[in-house]
C-alpha cells in the first residue's frame, strides 16, 4: 500500500511540474536571461564607477553591432556592454518572457507597432520624450521612424532602422521570361503566369509563422481596399467582414490553386523560400530594405537583383513600412539608463551608420551615405515618400494577427472560404475589443 | 517523537524544500492565476472565476484541436514508441554481435535536442528537396510524395514520426534494464513444459516486466502531454493551427498574446488530464502487481 502511494505521489509531483511551466513568476527559465548572463536588476556595479549594461539584439546580419559596441567601449571605458542575440521569433518571445519575469535587459531591440507597444503600455520602458527634445532627435532621425517609436505621445525607443518593403526579383529570371517590372496589377498577375510558364516558382513565400505570406496579403488588401479602408481595418475601426478582405483571400486561394507558391508553402520556413530566390528558382519575393545585405551575404550580388513597388493602383501608392528601435528599461537604475541611451544614440548615429553602412541595413538616421553594396536602398526609401502603411503584424494586436495567419493557411488549404476567413477575422477583432473593455 | 522518527524528515528536508519552492508553489500560483484575466505585467488582475476554463471549451477554436492532438500523440506513443522500444529491447537483449554499438545507435537520438531533431526532419520533409520525397521518387513512388508538413491531415503524424525516431531509445533502455533482471528459471521450466517462444514471451516476460511497464507507460504518457519543442520547431503549430498541442498553445496564449490567465488554465488542464489518465492506471497496476 505504502509503495503504491509513493508511486502515485511521484506521478502527482511530475504532474505538478507541468503546471509550473506557465506561471509568470514560476520556474520557467526565460531562455534569454539564461544566455544573457546579468539582468537589469541582477547586475552589481562598482559604486559610481563602471556601469555594466545588457543588450538584446537580433542575430542574423547584425555582426556590425559587435564592432560598433567595441568602438563604443573604447570611447567609454566606464561602460561595459554584454550583448545577447536572438532570431526573429525567439527575440519576440524571449522579451515577453523576460517582461513577465521582470528580467528584461537594460536595452533591447524591438519593432514598432503592437510588437513594441507592449512594453511602454505596461510601463517597462524609459520615456525618452524629454531626452529627444534635449538631444534634438528631430534633426537626427527620420520623422516616420520617430513616429513609429512613439506611443501615447511618448517616445519609447531610439529609432534604429526604417524599413520599406518591395517586390524583389532576380534579373536573370526576369530577362529569361522577357519581363519588366509591372506597372499595373493586371500586369503583375500576367507576369505570375509567365514566370510559371518559364519554369520558376512565381512567388517565393513561406507561411511557417504566418508573417511572410502576410506581406502579400497586406499588399492585396491595399490594392482591393485602398489606403483609407486598409488603415481603418488595421486600426480596428472597420469591419473585416468586408468585400475587399474577401477579394484578398480569394486571390490568395487563386494563386495557391494555380501553383504560384512553392509546393507546401503553408508550412515552409521563410528562409527556405528565400533560398529559392538566391538559387534563382523563383521569380518574386516580398522583402525590405535589408535584403541587399541578405543577397550579398548569400554568395550572390545584390546588383543581380531588382525591386519594384507592388502595383496597388491606389493613390498614394503606399508600400509597407516598419521601424525598428532600441528601447531602454524603465526600471533600470539611472546610471544604466544613461549608459544605455548613450549606447543607443551612438550605434544609431550618422558616423556609425556611415562606417558600417554596407551591413547596417536601412538607417533611421538622417543624412547618411548610401553604400554601393546596397544599390536598392535609396529606391525603396524613396518609394515611401508619398506615404506608407505600417506592416500588418505590427499594426494589428497579436491575437488578431494570429487569426489572419490562420485564415491564410485555411483558405490556401480549402478549409475556409474567403468569406469565412473575413468573418473569422472580424470575430477575432470583436473578441479582442470585448476583452479590452 | 524520538530521533528515529525525526531522522527521515531531516534527510528529506532539503529535497522537500526544493520541491515546494520550484514545483508546488509555482503550480499553486499558476492555479490561482488561472482564475484571473491578466497580461502578466499590469498591477491589477481581474478575477474572472472559471471563465478562462469555460472559454477554452466554448470559445477557443484551437484548444479542442490541441487537446485532441495531445491524446493522439499519447495513443501513438503508447502503441508505436512503446512497441518499438520493447521490440528493440527484446532484439538487443539477445547475444548479437555488436549489440552494444546497436544499443548506442538506437539510444543516440534520445540525447539530441528536440530542436536539432526538428531541423533535421524538417529538411528531410522538404516537399521539393527533401530526402523523403527524393527516396520515394527514386523508387518510382511519385504518387506517395506529399508536402508532409503542409497538409493538415498528415502534418501531425509526420512530426510524430520524427518524435518516435527521437524517443524510442528511452523505453528501449528501460525495457533492457527490466529484461536483464528477469530470472531464467521460469523460461527453463517453460521449455520443459513445451512452451513455444511466443508463449514464453506472453506468459512469462510480459508479466515479469509489469513494474517496468508501469514506469515506461507512465513516463510515456507524461512525455506525450508535455510534447512541445519538436512541434514548435517543425511546424510552429501550423498549418492552420493543425499541429498545435496543449503546451504550444499554452505558450502562445501566455507569452505571445500575454493572456496569463488562459495560459495558466491550459497548464492546469494539462495537469488534470495527466492525473485522470495516469493516477488510476498507476494505482491499479501497482495494486495488481503487489497482490
Amino acid at each position: 500500500m505504502k509503495k503504491r502511494l509513493s508511486i502515485v505521489a511521484s506521478i502527482l509531483l511530475a504532474g505538478g511540474m507541468l503546471a509550473g511551466c506557465s506561471s509568470g513568476a514560476g520556474s520557467n527559465d526565460s531562455g534569454g536571461a539564461g544566455s544573457s548572463g546579468a539582468t537589469a536588476s541582477g547586475d552589481k556595479k562598482d559604486a559610481g564607477q563602471k556601469v555594466s549594461i545588457t543588450v538584446w539584439s537580433l542575430d542574423n546580419g547584425w555582426e556590425w553591432l559587435d564592432k560598433a559596441v567595441d568602438d563604443f567601449k573604447k570611447e567609454n571605458a566606464n561602460i561595459d556592454v554584454q550583448i545577447s542575440k536572438y532570431g526573429t521569433d525567439p527575440i519576440k518571445e524571449n522579451l515577453k518572457l523576460a517582461a513577465n519575469s521582470k528580467t528584461l535587459p537594460d536595452m533591447w531591440f524591438t519593432w514598432g507597432g503592437s510588437l513594441g507597444s507592449f512594453y511602454p503600455e505596461n510601463g517597462l520602458t524609459q520615456d525618452l520624450t524629454q531626452i529627444a527634445k534635449d538631444h534634438k532627435y528631430a534633426e537626427l532621425y527620420n520623422k516616420a521612424a520617430l513616429d513609429m517609436s512613439t506611443y501615447d505621445g511618448k517616445l519609447s525607443g531610439i529609432p534604429l532602422h526604417l524599413n520599406v518593403l518591395g517586390m524583389w526579383y532576380p534579373n536573370s529570371v526576369y530577362e529569361k521570361a522577357n519581363l519588366k517590372p509591372p506597372t499595373t496589377f493586371a500586369d503583375f498577375e500576367a507576369q505570375l503566369q509567365t514566370l510559371k510558364d518559364s519554369g520558376v516558382t512565381p512567388l517565393a513565400f513561406g507561411s511557417k509563422g504566418g508573417w511572410h505570406t502576410m506581406r502579400l496579403t497586406e499588399a492585396l488588401l491595399e490594392h482591393y481596399g485602398g489606403p483609407d479602408l486598409h488603415d481603418k481595418l488595421t486600426s480596428l475601426n472597420a469591419s473585416w467582414n468586408d468585400p475587399a478582405v474577401v477579394k484578398t483571400f480569394e486571390k490568395l486561394k487563386a494563386y495557391t490553386d494555380k501553383g504560384y507558391f512553392p509546393k507546401g508553402y503553408v508550412s515552409l520556413d521563410p528562409q527556405e523560400a528565400e533560398a529559392l530566390i538566391y538559387q534563382q528558382k523563383a521569380g518574386l519575393i516580398n522583402e525590405g530594405t535589408w535584403f541587399d545585405r541578405n543577397l550579398n551575404t548569400n554568395a550572390t550580388d545584390a546588383k543581380n537583383y531588382s525591386v519594384f513597388k507592388f502595383p496597388t493602383e491606389q493613390k498614394p501608392a503606399r508600400p509597407s513600412v516598419f521601424a525598428e528601435m532600441f528601447q531602454i528599461n524603465g526600471n533600470a537604475d539611472k546610471a544604466k539608463q544613461e549608459a544605455a541611451v548613450k549606447l543607443a544614440e551612438y550605434v544609431t548615429s550618422v558616423n556609425v551608420v556611415n562606417k558600417y553602412i554596407e551591413d547596417y541595413g536601412s538607417p533611421a538616421a538622417l543624412n547618411t551615405k548610401i553604400s554601393e553594396k546596397t544599390p536598392h536602398l535609396k529606391q525603396l526609401l524613396d518609394s515611401a515618400n508619398d506615404g506608407a502603411f505600417l506592416i500588418m503584424d505590427q499594426a494589428l494586436p497579436q491575437q488578431v494577427i494570429q487569426k489572419v495567419f490562420e485564415a491564410q493557411d485555411r483558405v490556401a488549404l480549402g478549409e475556409w472560404t474567403p468569406q469565412q476567413a473575413a468573418q473569422e477575422i472580424d470575430k477575432a477583432v470583436t473578441d479582442y475589443k470585448n476583452k479590452k473593455k | 517523537m524520538g530521533l528515529r522518527a525525526v531522522k527521515p524528515w531531516i534527510f528529506l528536508l532539503p529535497a522537500l524544500v526544493i520541491y515546494m519552492t520550484v514545483i508546488l508553489v509555482p503550480s499553486l500560483y499558476t492555479l490561482y492565476l488561472s482564475f484571473f484575466s491578466w497580461n502578466g505585467i499590469a498591477p491589477t488582475k481581474t478575477f474572472v472565476s472559471l471563465h478562462n476554463y469555460i472559454d477554452l471549451f466554448m470559445k477557443d477554436t484551437v484548444f479542442p484541436r490541441a487537446l485532441k492532438n495531445n491524446l493522439l500523440w499519447m495513443i501513438g506513443s503508447l502503441i508505436v514508441t512503446l512497441g518499438l522500444g520493447l521490440s528493440l529491447a527484446l532484439l538487443l537483449n539477445k547475444k548479437l554481435k555488436g549489440r552494444t554499438l546497436l544499443r548506442g545507435i538506437f539510444y543516440f537520438p534520445y540525447i539530441l535536442s528536440g530542436v536539432v531533431v526538428a531541423t533535421v526532419w524538417a529538411w528531410m520533409y522538404n516537399p521539393t528537396q527533401g530526402f523523403v520525397n527524393k527516396v520515394l521518387e527514386s523508387a518510382g513512388l511519385e504518387s506517395w510524395t506529399h508536402a508532409w508538413l503542409a497538409e493538415p491531415k498528415i502534418a501531425l503524424y509526420a512530426v510524430f514520426v520524427a518524435g518516435v525516431w527521437q524517443g524510442v531509445g528511452q523505453p528501449m533502455v528501460l525495457f533492457l534494464a527490466g529484461l536483464s533482471t528477469l530470472p531464467q528459471d521460469p523460461y527453463e521450466a517453460a521449455i520443459i513444459d513445451g512452451a513455444n517462444p511466443f508463449q514464453s514471451f506472453w506468459y512469462i516476460t510480459i508479466p515479469l516486466l509489469q513494474e517496468t511497464f508501469v514506469i515506461v507507460i507512465a513516463t510515456t504518457m507524461i512525455a506525450s502531454m508535455k510534447v512541445y519543442d519538436i512541434i514548435i520547431a517543425m511546424t510552429g503549430g501550423g498549418p492552420a493551427e493543425s499541429t498545435q498541442v496543449l503546451s504550444s498553445w499554452m505558450y502562445y496564449q501566455t507569452f505571445k498574446f500575454a493572456n496569463i490567465g488562459i495560459g495558466s488554465a491550459i497548464s492546469w488542464m494539462l495537469v488534470f488530464i495527466v492525473m485522470i489518465v495516469i493516477v488510476p492506471y498507476v494505482y491499479y497496476t501497482t495494486k495488481k502487481s503487489h497482490l
